[in-house]
This record gives structure tokens, C-alpha cells and sequence, in this order.
């Protein structure tokens, strides 16, 4: 019956820090939702020819690596120009452009995986359409769709669409649960480290690329709201890790299904739980939110990519026309879905493994230098 | 037509000189053209006088009573007093007298119901309050009927507009500021804010639109509202157009600014949200429980409205895989008999169901019904017997019909409508993969939409502390806060429990 009496008068100042505040928690959402997409496509490709994989203690493996890049997030200090570069602080003048550009590798493996499962999934649930087609007419929709002013609108959907999203996909596993059988679960636990190792590195690239935008804010204002809200920030991010994992778990459950499935598409795979829904309705918006996810995701990196490209190139604001470029590049290994293309993509999404560690040194080290510089005027 | 035809005034300035004040007038006015604009000569306080109004917009009886009466009785004034002076103090009994000396304001106010004076040897003109037009009543507003709560609906007359609002909340921190849109022909204007609750930062950004609209002449509130939203080409409307003044007040209590136009007998509230247009006028009459309910039952018709037409379409032409054998048999079985296909017939339906809907609007009142029922159940009942249209197709779209009546916003309705079309000819083109993609582009631009620069999904996305009144209604003493879409200068409605009486010990306000 007592509630509780909050900020009571509205300066601008509030309004403009509990703007900051909203926008950082979007786009916390949007990394989450990133960082579940990817953990999901992971499964499905990566389970390709490794269907015995424990994939989510590779998962599980991730999460103190997701802690240690949200710790290095928190130690940044905001830089004194308004406008200024926030990674050009992080790692140094000098290391800005390297820096910039193994984050774009990072979000370009990311869009190219993301497209290779929306076609996937396309292929699989339009087997008469050309592939090529639909592929040609959606680059260029989602390259309209994210022009303009969208770059909050994409965070802003995402916050709105994550629980919708997460609760479809959640209600799909567990109408999938019944199907599987618990004594295949723990066998697999032990199942050889180096695998496991390589899954983990593997995931951590994908987490590294999706979280980026909470590490590196473009503005220099809204470093500081992401410091102060820690929590609210960093929660939807391991929220989703969880989330990979529980994903993990049901279909690891469903290993028989998947065993059966090993020379199933990739977009059957993808589909393998929604699958197992019986009811219509629930199918349909199970659907309809795998491909919303998909749409978000690869919106997401390919805004990501070209703000980046953008940055690199000395201007502030990402054009449309790069992004739809960048997309339409995306097309021609998105559409062919052959095995060994799909080898090839597992081979670009290990990459991000051995990118990732380069970007944390070069970040852990320009910060400490960074941090070195600060300290020495007061002594 | 020349460019100077469309100048409602000539420009200059009524002086001293009795003759020349009276050409300027005349000219003007045009009282050798136009029929009911009157000018009257006579000769009052020994100096011939002018009395200049249009008939019909002017109280014939106040102008002789309040005027010309005491003029002609009146004794000339001393010699030491200004002669608008002692006309003002001593003549006319009126309460809204005052001098006006620019021709195009005289003008301005003449033309709007008010009677102008000139007096040889008098600087400028008095001009009087004495509007006395036909206008309507106050009556039931049409588009937004209630359940529970008042009645009133706003008219077509400015003053009785901001009465009907003034009357609902009397205090002095209402202000109600003047302005003009238009540039040949302007329309009163009223901006409406609560002081100390609307942030100026929006007051003045709602001054700065008004000012900024470089049109001749505005016709309607409609038009108005094109000119000043944020995003002209967002299928969602910006700002809430209401008809009711309890609705208008609720508004400016939530901090928000509330315009009224001349000739409209509505009103435009800004910055708005998704919420408030999702939100129907008699929702917080209700109890919270009963006004929960049917905000939910509103939202599902919504998404019904959205969704169904399409998802059907995918479902039935393209992914067959995922419908049971008896519903598959019944589509099948439906469909044996009709010429046309599934897409083209739901289109077509959806078009017709949108045709008796237009038409019923058009018709008057009582033929109206009537089309409806010729339209809807006749119609309906006919092509299903003569095998035209499958009845699935019929039940999908009265149903999608019904929920999209249930947004309480008109403009929400043909929104609603125009994004199940587009769903629609998305699932027909691509199936769900076309309907998702097609969901995804109008979500991410209805996300990105604005309402005087604050987002439209606020305070859900971006998420914003703010009055638990979204999609579920708490009671009305947990709303501490006002909404956030306005960024209320106050937060807090009040300090303390709203139920005291109920925690006499531990909170009072």
C-alpha cells in the first residue's frame, strides 16, 4: 500500500542522465539478445559433425570471460572531451584503428553467421522459393528498415521483444523436453576437454562481438549511466548466457534427435525444438520470433560493422547505403548452403577465438598504460 | 488570382483624421462589396463616428444597447481628458473595451465578432467584445463514446473550449496562451499547459512548431496536426486527438500540452505515446480491475487485428506442414468450391470489409446502421451461399474486423488496418518468412517514432520510472507518479499514501 517516493522534481539534467540510463539498459538488451542468437546459431552449426559435443560447458566457460570484459568495461573512466572517442581512450590513440578493425571481423563473422541461419531457416520453410531471391529482397528491406534514425529504435525493439522472444522459445524447449530422454544428458559431460575448449573459444568470440557496444559506447555521455547502473546493464547479458545455456541443455536432452539429425539441414536444426510444439498457433509464433530473433541479430552486426567501418574512416554517423552494401556482400555465402560451406563458416567463427584474445590484450594494455598516463600529474 | 487578393488587410494605421481613418476602414473591410459588413455613421459627442461590424458575427442587440445608446446620450468630455479615455471610463458601460490603433488587428478582431469605433479627432479605434454568432451547443462527442464518466464533448467555439476545460480544473497554474497559425488567413490558436508540471523545454518546442508553420490557411485541427508532429511519414499517429475535455484535463495533468484551434471541436495533446492511444477515456472511472480486463481484452483484439489475416494465409498457403489433418480438411473442403484462392479472397474480403466501413461512416446516422447490417450480414451471408468466398475467410476477417474496432483512437483503427494489410500481402508474397520481415520493418519503425522528441514506447522501451497505467492498470492510489512520456517537471502527484484514512500512523499527506 506504501510506495515509495522518488525523484520528485524532473531538472534537465535527470532527464538527461535517466535518458542515458534507458538507453545504455537497450542496448544491454540488444547484446543480450545478440549473445543469445549466436549462442543458438552456434549450436546448431557447430553441433555439425560434433554431435556428441557438451556444448554448454563451453558456454558455461564464457561467462567468466563475459564477467572479465564487463570488469575491464567498468575501470574505463569517461574521458574528459564530451565527444570524444571512447576506445581512442581505451586502448590509445595509436591502437584505435587496429582495435576498430578486429571489432568489425568480429561483427562481420557475426552478420555472415546470422545470415547463413536466417537462409537456412528460409530454405527450410520455403523450399520452392529461390533462395537467392529472398535473400536479395531482404538485404536491402533490412538496410531501409535500419536507416535513419533506428539505431535506438533497434535497441528499444530489442528490450521490448527479448522477453517475448526468450518466453517462445523457452515455452518450444520445454514442450520439446518430453522427447528426450535424461540418461543421454550425463554421459556427454566428460566428453574430451579439447573439444570443449575449442567450443569455448569459439563462443567466446561470439560474446566478445556482441557485447562490444556496452565495452566501447560511441559517445563518450553514455559511459557514464553504464557505470552507474552496473547491474541493470550487465544482467541481460548473462541473462543470456543462461538462456544459451538452458538452450544448451534441452538439446543435449534431444541428443538422440539431434543424432538422427546429423545429415539434416542447418535449418532444420534451427528448427528442431520449434519443431516439437503441437500446438498451431504456438508453432506459428514460434516461428515468426526464431526469424524476429535472426532479423535483430543481423541488423544489429551489420549496423555494428558499418558504424565501425564509419569510425574508421574519421566520420561520426554510419550510412545506409554501407550498411546495405555490407549486407548485400553478406549474400553470396549466406545463400549457399552447402556442407562445405557451412565447414567454412565454423572454420570464419573460430577465427573470432584468436581475435577476441588479441582485442583484450590490446585493451588491458592500453588501459593500464592509459591509467599509468593519469596517475603520473599527481604524484 | 492575384497574390494581393488573398491579404485580409490593408496596412495602416487609424489616426486622428477622421476621413482617412474611414477610407482605410472601408477599404479594409470591403463594405461596398461585401453585404453583411456594416458600417455606421453618426455623430457622437459632437464629432461624426464610425461604427464598423459584420452582421450575423456581432450581437445586434449589445451593439445598440452597449454602443450607439450611450454614445448618442453621452455630453461631450472635458477638455483636459483623451477622448478614448473617457470613452472607456465614462461611456460605454462594456467590460472588454480597449484601442487598437494597426488596421490589420482591427480588422482581425472585427472579422472575429467584435465591433470597432472611430471618433474624429479619437488616436486609433475602440474595439469591443460583442461576438454574438450562431454556434452549437455542447453536446455527446460522437467518436468518443463512455460507459462511465461525463458527457461533455468540445464544440466548435475556442472560448467554450477552454470554459469546458478551465471548468474541470480550476486553478490559476492552467495557463491558456494565444497564438496564430496561418499566414494570410490565421487561426486562433490556444496552448494549453499546466505550469510548474509541463516542462518548459516542451512548452517552448510546441511554440516553436506553431510559429514555424508557413501554410496561407489552416483548415482543420487535422491539418494542423500534420504540421507539427515529429515524423509525417510514421504510420503511427504522434500526437492524441480527443474530443472530450475530461480526457484533455487528464493530459494536462500528466504534464502534457494540450492545443486548441478555432473551428475544431477537438483538441491535440503531445507528447504522446503508444499507451495513451491504447488507453479509452473512461478506463480510470472504472475500477482498476474492471478497467484492467478490458485493456486486456483490447490489447488481444489489437494483436488479433494485426496478425490473424496474415498468419491464416501463411498458414494455409504455404506452411501446411504445421496445420492439424481436420482443420487442413476443413480449409480444404471450404475451398473446393470457390473460384478464387485463398490470398486473393482475403484480400478481397478485407478490402469490402473496409468499403462498408467507409460507407457507413459517409451515411447518415441511421442509414448508416442499416448499411452496416446490408453490408456485413446480408452481403456476408450471400457470397458464402453463392460459393464466392470460403466462410473461414469470413469468420477471419470479422474477427480481425472486431479487433481492430476495439482500439479506442480512430487514427489507431486505420493504422492498425494499414498494418494488416501489409502483413497480409507479406504472408502472401513470402509466408511467414515475408510476415516476419514485414513485422520486423514496422516494429523497428513504429520504435523509432517520437512524440515531440520523447519515444513512443516510453516508459516500456526505453524503460522509464513512471505511473503503473500501461497495458495493466494498478489502482488509482498506487499512481504516485504522473507519465514519463512528458518528462513531468513533478514526478510525484503527491507526497505520501493516497489512501491516508487507510495508514493514519504511518504516512499522511
Amino acid at each position: 500500500m506504501t510506495g515509495k517516493t522518488t525523484a520528485c522534481v524532473h531538472s534537465p539534467q535527470q532527464m538527461k542522465a535517466q535518458r542515458w540510463q534507458a538507453l545504455a539498459q537497450d542496448r544491454a538488451a540488444l547484446c543480450g539478445i545478440s549473445v543469445y542468437a549466436q549462442i543458438f546459431i552456434g549450436l546448431a552449426l557447430y553441433l555439425y559433425g560434433h554431435v556428441s559435443t557438451p556444448g554448454y560447458l563451453s558456454v558455461l566457460l564464457t561467462i567468466p570471460f563475459a564477467l572479465l570484459l564487463v570488469y575491464l568495461a567498468r575501470k574505463t573512466a569517461a574521458p574528459a572531451e564530451e565527444e570524444a572517442g571512447v576506445i581512442s581512450f581505451a586502448a590509445g590513440k595509436r591502437m584505435e584503428k587496429p582495435v576498430l578493425f578486429l571489432f568489425l571481423l568480429l561483427h562481420l563473422f557475426n552478420a555472415q553467421l546470422t545470415f547463413a541461419a536466417l537462409c537456412a531457416m528460409l530454405l527450410d520453410a520455403m523450399p520452392e522459393h529461390s533462395l537467392w531471391k529472398m535473400a536479395l529482397l531482404i538485404a536491402p528491406v533490412l538496410a531501409w528498415a535500419n536507416s535513419g534514425r533506428t539505431e535506438d529504435a533497434l535497441a528499444r525493439l530489442a528490450r521490448f521483444l527479448k522477453w517475448v522472444i526468450f518466453a517462445l522459445l523457452l515455452y518450444s524447449m520445454l514442450a520439446a523436453v518430453p522427447c528426450g530422454k535424461a540418461a543421454h544428458f550425463f554421459p556427454l559431460l566428460g566428453y574430451g576437454w579439447n573439444t570443449v575448449g575449442q567450443g569455448a573459444l569459439w563462443m567466446c568470440g561470439a560474446v566478445s562481438g556482441c557485447v562490444w557496444p556496452l565495452l566501447t559506447p560511441q559517445n563518450s555521455q553514455a559511459l557514464s549511466p553504464l557505470l552507474k547502473k552496473k547491474n541493470a546493464v550487465t544482467l541481460p547479458v548473462l541473462l543470456a548466457i543462461l538462456a544459451g545455456c538452458l538452450t544448451m541443455l534441452v538439446s543435449v536432452w534431444l541428443m538422440p534427435v539431434y543424432a538422427m539429425a546429423r545429415n539434416e539441414t542447418l535449418g532444420w536444426r534451427l528448427m528442431l525444438a520449434v519443431n516439437m510444439t503441437p500446438s498451431i498457433p504456438a508453432w506459428s509464433m514460434q516461428t515468426i520470433g526464431l526469424l524476429l530473433l535472426f532479423f535483430l541479430c543481423l541488423s544489429h552486426s551489420a549496423n555494428q560493422a558499418s558504424s565501425l567501418a564509419a569510425q574508421m574512416a574519421g566520420k561520426r554517423a554510419a550510412s545506409g547505403w554501407v550498411t546495405m552494401l555490407l549486407l548485400l556482400a553478406l549474400v553470396p555465402c549466406a545463400v549457399a548452403q552447402s556442407p562445405r560451406i557451412q565447414d567454412t563458416l565454423i572454420q570464419l567463427a573460430f577465427l573470432r577465438g584468436p581475435v577476441t584474445l588479441a582485442l583484450v590484450f590490446l585493451l588491458s594494455v592500453g588501459s593500464a598504460v592509459h591509467r599509468k598516463k593519469l596517475k603520473e600529474p599527481t604524484k | 488570382m492575384a497574390e494581393t487578393a488573398w491579404e485580409p488587410v490593408t496596412p495602416g494605421v487609424i489616426g486622428p483624421d477622421y476621413r482617412q481613418s474611414l477610407e482605410l476602414l472601408r477599404h479594409a473591410a470591403h463594405t461596398e462589396e461585401s453585404e453583411d459588413v456594416t458600417l455606421r455613421r453618426f455623430t457622437a459627442l459632437g464629432h461624426p463616428a464610425a461604427l464598423l461590424y459584420v452582421d450575423g458575427l456581432t450581437d445586434s442587440e449589445s451593439v445598440q444597447r452597449f454602443f450607439l445608446e450611450p454614445l448618442l446620450r453621452a455630453a461631450p468630455p472635458p477638455s483636459e481628458e483623451p477622448l478614448d479615455t473617457y470613452l472607456i471610463n465614462i461611456v460605454l458601460p462594456l467590460a472588454s473595451v480597449s484601442p487598437s490603433a494597426q488596421v490589420s488587428a482591427v480588422m482581425s478582431r472585427v472579422f472575429s465578432g467584435d465591433a470597432a469605433l472611430i471618433v474624429d479627432t479619437m488616436d486609433g479605434a475602440l474595439v469591443a467584445d460583442m461576438k454574438g454568432f450562431v454556434k452549437r451547443g455542447v453536446s455527446e462527442p460522437v467518436n468518443e463514446s463512455v460507459v462511465a464518466g461525463p458527457h461533455e464533448g468540445f464544440t466548435e467555439s475556442l472560448r467554450d473550449n477552454t470554459v469546458l476545460i478551465r471548468r474541470l480544473m480550476r486553478t490559476p497554474a492552467l495557463v491558456c496562451e494565444a497564438a496564430a497559425v496561418g499566414k494570410k488567413v490565421p487561426a486562433r490558436v490556444c496552448l494549453m499547459y499546466l505550469d510548474g508540471i509541463a516542462q518548459r523545454e516542451n512548452v517552448e518546442e510546441v511554440r516553436r512548431r506553431l510559429e514555424g508553420c508557413n501554410i496561407d490557411y489552416v483548415s482543420s485541427i487535422g491539418m494542423l496536426e500534420q504540421l507539427i508532429e515529429d515524423d509525417p511519414f510514421a504510420l503511427l499517429p504522434q500526437t492524441a486527438c480527443t474530443e472530450r475535455p475530461d480526457r484533455a484535463v487528464s493530459f494536462l495533468s500528466e504534464g502534457q500540452i494540450v492545443i486548441l484551434m478555432e473551428n475544431a471541436p477537438a483538441a491535440l495533446a503531445l507528447p504522446v505515446g503508444f499507451l495513451h492511444l491504447f488507453h479509452a477515456p473512461d478506463d480510470t472511472a472504472m475500477r482498476w480491475q474492471y478497467g484492467t480486463f478490458l485493456r486486456l481484452l483490447r490489447l488481444a483484439g489489437m494483436v488479433i487485428s494485426l496478425l490473424l489475416p496474415g498468419l491464416f494465409i501463411a498458414l494455409t498457403v504455404y506452411h501446411t506442414e504445421g496445420l492439424s489433418l481436420s482443420l487442413m480438411t476443413s480449409v480444404v473442403e471450404s475451398q473446393a468450391k470457390v473460384p478464387l484462392s485463398l490470398f486473393p479472397s482475403m484480400l478481397i474480403m478485407l478490402l469490402i470489409f473496409s468499403l462498408i466501413n467507409e460507407a457507413g461512416t459517409r451515411v447518415p446516422g441511421a442509414l448508416g446502421a442499416s448499411l452496416s447490417i446490408v453490408g456485413g450480414l446480408i452481403l456476408g451471408q450471400a457470397v458464402v451461399e453463392a460459393e464466392l468466398f470460403s466462410p473461414l475467410i469470413l469468420i477471419v476477417v470479422a474477427l480481425s474486423g472486431l479487433g481492430s474496432y476495439a482500439a479506442p483512437s480512430f487514427s489507431l483503427t486505420l493504422a492498425l488496418r494499414i498494418g494488416q494489410l501489409i502483413l497480409l500481402l507479406a504472408a502472401g508474397v513470402g509466408g511467414y518468412p515475408g510476415m516476419a520481415l514485414a513485422l520486423f520493418c514496422l516494429l523497428l519503425r513504429a520504435f523509432g517514432v517520437t512524440s515531440l522528441k520523447a519515444p513512443y514506447f516510453s516508459p516500456v522501451a526505453p524503460k522509464r520510472p513512471a505511473n503503473p497505467d500501461r497495458a495493466v492498470r494498478l489502482p488509482v492510489w498506487r499512481q504516485r507518479l504522473r507519465g514519463a512520456i512528458a518528462n513531468p517537471f513533478h514526478m510525484n502527484r503527491v507526497q505520501g499514501a493516497m489512501r491516508a484514512w487507510d495508514e493514519p500512523d504511518k504516512e499522511k499527506p
